[in-house]
């Protein structure tokens, strides 16, 4: 007898019928936006116009030059962090990943008020030398640096892996071979890293593509600031909508590309490491090197805290008025999306775990749609189908949080799915065979098995809504301002002190969250041999 | 093909069974034409009565399992019929869900709950405080007591075993259905544990069936053995039947020990290499097969003698090729005139006397009737 197929069993009906709900909630706003933007004339428009070149060339511009920026300080970051004696590496490494955390809006408001023609170094610097302007920060320069400070983790995180499974014994076969330094990182070290960089560098990509705090705050006017003001100033929906298309299309493009060096920087059986490798001992150079770190984040996290604490205690006490209800807003509306989009996220990973077919992956596909699209994008496609097709829908919160769940999804079907993976689903059929019906099996085994992964999911996407700034832009009720929309709002109005305020209040609510989120949890022995 | 048991189990199957299952089909689906739909099951008949064990015997893919699952009414039949203590639970349009079969299932896995101790998984089926006292005697039944506050990690692998057959007996099963209970377990333990379970079993007077790929394991413990292979039961009956008679060609094979000789077969004898030999009826009640057969000839039914021309009474006579010393017994391995290998097993005491030796001549004869099937 030949090798037997893989057993195949049908899902549920209850099963099915919610990956059906949910396949349809993700498409949703992708299908209704191309509708629109084909429908409406508006793709046809603007592929004609002058301006539209204008945009994209910009959006090009900044997004490769992200990209290049990120794997510049990510590679050598990686390396001094993975591969030399720096002092003080362990907090280091930790450090460096963290800008991350740090919103896009936050970072732009502080580097624009610090390092603005009059911001505060212009200030700190007058009496000294008497320069009256530093050069200009908005537009290109300043986006450019605030998305790499911001996204060069990325490159720095890939690069870390990839360091971490490298094979030593193919640096000392280089050199055996008469290989100099410089030759051995040049023909073996950096091909070797090229996946990693690849990759990292397109996730770098895809985050400037989708960035709208930065860009608008720093008035460099890509794709997503385009599309609001579109929207806000002209209500001209439909050259938004031949826009946000354009946008998607570059997306899915970077997406692609992504998708493609992910799978390739996977290292292979044979390239898993077999011995530690060296550390490059850096003797005086470890001052250069922590030199570097320092200059990386300084501007990354300390200027953002520190540039925050300024204006607060620069600030009038009328700075504070309102913000603890946009606390108590943030908190709701981000718990709402925890909660919808966790529960949307089990039957996603129950069928893509427990019942691989043509049929799941495809809706493995589709629910990462709305996590690819940039936030703007999700938030103008629901503005357009609730505006149109469900008028009782617009400017609700359940819209809001519809969303969200869209956006963020796949951050709560990863960790469950990485829980469900491996138990058994004999744990199931053990129950069925003890006399437990559904709800008695589902309360008794599947939560409390699925439990650290569904804590994970939950604290993932609360943590993302937390800081979410276009899609609430567009969708939140009038007055409903979110901790998000006060910074950035406040930032625009040169409110400074309100927006130190807010940034603050909300890098602490990330912080708390990624406290839980990175605790190790208790290890739960899988059910299985 | 079906092997209905009453033939072989006389009068003993005058009570009502425990468990009867008829004619079950199953298919799984294909993925189009190249990968066409899958029989694993193709009008599979059983019969278990109660307080037996039963073992379904066969090949790993050969739908044991499925055929358990179906039976637990994990998984439903394409066609055929369940009927457990009279009632049916699947088939003639009913299917009752696994949740209310009474049906105790101990997994090859043993999928005990990682989150629960020894004793929450023993009391799991069993709700309510009252349960709580059933499961500790239970647990203290397969003499597990002292570890019931531990989880299911922190139990070795003989421990998880009894827990997960605590976990099935505990709620009273009509039947308990054991799917390969000892495959994870090293061979010293094996030995010892699986004879504690069917003492156990039997002690309970619980009805079991134990599916499995181990031959010994089969024979050594059920009262009845259903020998399993692509889907059909090929024959079914107590171990030293099957041992003598495994029903096919396909079944002989399966099980092993075994020398197949072409011969002449006239209804009643059959003349093969080794000489005449008496044919032994099939279990079935069908005539014997004339014309052309294949005679089957267990090691256990061959003798082997040293070759002493004056004694021979019919057999035939064969060079030793190989002896092997397995302690109790030896295997033995001649060369026919053809050109033929034959084995055989033979008690140890005949070397010990030095009396075989490779390249020495032995005589083979045919210790009692022997199977033929059609060649």
């Amino acid at each position: 007898m030949s090798v037997p197929a893989p057993r195949l069993r049908l899902p549920s009906w209850r099963l099915r019928a919610a990956g059906i709900v949910v396949a349809a909630m993700c498409l949703l706003p992708l299908v209704y936006l191309a509708g629109r933007a084909v429908a409406g004339g508006g793709l046809f428009d603007v592929l004609f116009r002058e301006r539209s070149f204008a945009i994209a060339g910009r959006t090009l511009l900044l997004t490769i030059a992200v990209a290049l920026g990120s794997a510049s300080l990510g590679l050598p970051l990686a390396w001094l962090t993975s591969r030399t004696d720096l002092p003080g590496r362990r907090i280091l490494t930790g450090l460096l990943a963290l800008p991350l955390a740090v919103p896009s809006y936050v970072a732009a408001f502080t580097v624009a008020t610090a390092l603005g023609p009059r911001g505060l170094l212009q200030q700190a610097l007058e009496p000294l030398t008497g320069w009256e302007r530093l050069p200009a920060i908005y537009g290109f320069p300043g986006a450019f640096l605030v998305l790499v400070l911001l996204n060069y983790p990325y490159v720095y995180l890939a690069a870390r892996a990839r360091f971490a499974v490298m094979d030593a014994s193919l640096e000392d076969a280089a050199r055996v071979l008469g290989a100099g330094r410089w030759r051995r990182f040049r023909r073996v070290t950096l091909p070797l890293l090229s996946t990693a960089l690849l990759s990292g560098g397109l996730l770098a990509a895809l985050y400037t593509l989708s960035d709208f705090g930065a860009v608008s705050l720093l008035r460099y006017e890509t794709f997503t600031w385009a599309i609001y003001n579109q929207v806000r100033g002209s209500l001209d929906r439909h050259t938004a909508a031949g826009l946000a298309l354009l946008l998607v299309l570059a997306t899915l493009l970077v997406l692609a590309a992504a998708r493609r060096f992910e799978s390739a920087s996977a290292p292979s059986p044979g390239a898993v490491q077999t011995r530690p490798p060296r550390m490059q001992a850096l003797g005086p150079w470890k001052w250069a090197g922590l030199g570097f770190c320092a200059l990386v984040l300084l501007p990354a996290l300390v200027l953002p805290v520190g540039v925050c604490l300024y204006w607060l205690f620069q600030a009038s006490t009328g700075a504070m008025t309102g913000l603890a209800p946009a606390l108590g807003r943030t908190g709701l509306v981000s718990l709402l999306a925890a909660v919808a989009t966790t529960t949307l996220a089990v039957p996603v990973a129950f069928l893509t775990v427990r019942f691989p077919s043509k049929r799941s992956s495809a809706l493995h596909a589709i629910s990462h749609i709305g996590f690819g699209l940039p936030g703007l994008v999700v938030g103008l496609s629901l503005v357009f189908f609730a505006v149109n097709l469900a008028p009782f829908l617009y400017q609700t919160l359940a819209l809001l949080v519809f969303a969200y769940a869209v956006h963020m999804l796949p951050q709560a079907t990863a960790p469950v799915a990485a829980t469900l993976g491996p138990l058994s689903p004999r744990l199931d059929d053990a129950a069925r065979s003890l006399g437990a019906r559904w709800m008695r099996r589902h309360l008794r085994v599947t939560l409390p098995l699925l439990g650290p992964g569904l804590t994970s999911g939950l604290a993932l996407v609360f943590l993302t809504s937390v800081k979410e700034l276009p899609a609430t832009l567009m969708l939140a009720p009038t007055g409903y301002t979110t901790l998000a929309t006060t910074v950035w709002a406040a930032a625009e109005n040169v409110e400074l002190g309100r927006a130190a305020a807010a940034s603050l209040a909300l890098l602490l609510c990330c912080t708390a969250i990624l406290v839980i989120v990175l605790r190790p949890g208790r290890p739960l022995r899988p059910a299985v041999r | 093909m079906t092997a209905a048991p009453e033939g072989s189990q006389g009068g003993s199957l005058a009570v009502e069974p425990a468990l009867r299952c008829r004619a079950i089909e199953k298919r799984f689906p294909g993925n189009g034409s190249l990968d066409p739909d899958r029989t694993v099951l193709a009008g599979v008949d059983l019969e278990v009565p109660p307080g037996s064990l039963t073992a379904v015997l066969g090949p790993s893919g050969g739908g044991k399992t499925t055929l358990l699952r179906i039976v637990a009414g994990l998984e439903s039949a394409d066609a055929g019929e369940v009927r457990l203590l009279g009632k049916t639970v699947t088939g003639q349009g009913v299917f009752v869900g696994p949740e209310s079969r009474r049906v105790g299932l101990v997994f090859q896995e043993y999928a005990l709950f990682p989150h629960l101790s020894a004793l929450q998984n023993v009391a799991f089926g069993v709700p309510g405080p009252a349960g709580l006292t059933k499961a500790w005697g239970a647990l203290q039944m397969v003499g597990l007591s002292e570890v019931a506050g531990r989880r299911p990690h922190e139990l070795s692998g003989g421990e998880q075993q009894r827990v997960a057959l605590a976990r099935a007996l505990a709620p009273e099963p009509a039947v308990v259905l054991l799917d390969e209970p000892f495959s994870n377990l090293d061979a010293p333990r094996r030995a010892g544990v699986r004879e504690e379970v069917a003492q156990l079993l039997r002690r309970l007077e619980m009805t079991a069936v134990l599916v499995t790929h181990d031959r010994e394991e089969a024979f050594l413990l059920a009262d009845q053995v259903v020998l399993l292979l692509e889907g059909r039961v090929v024959r079914s009956g107590r171990p030293e039947e099957l041992a003598r008679d495994p029903g096919s060609r396909a079944g002989a094979e399966f099980l092993g020990e075994t020398n197949f000789l072409p011969g002449e077969s006239d209804g009643m004898m059959a003349v093969c290499e080794i000489g005449r030999v008496e044919i032994l009826r099939p279990a079935a009640g069908e005539a014997p097969p004339r014309g052309p057969v294949k005679v089957l000839l267990p090691l256990d039914a061959l003798l082997v003698e040293p070759f002493v021309e004056e004694k021979r009474v019919g057999g035939a006579s064969a060079v030793l090729t190989r002896a092997a010393f397995h302690g109790a017994f030896q295997l033995i391995e001649a060369q026919l005139p053809s050109g033929t290998t034959i084995a055989a097993r033979s008690p140890a005491r005949e070397i010990w006397q030095g009396l075989l030796r490779p390249g020495q001549r032995v005589g083979l004869r045919p210790a009692g009737p022997v199977p033929v099937f059609p060649a």
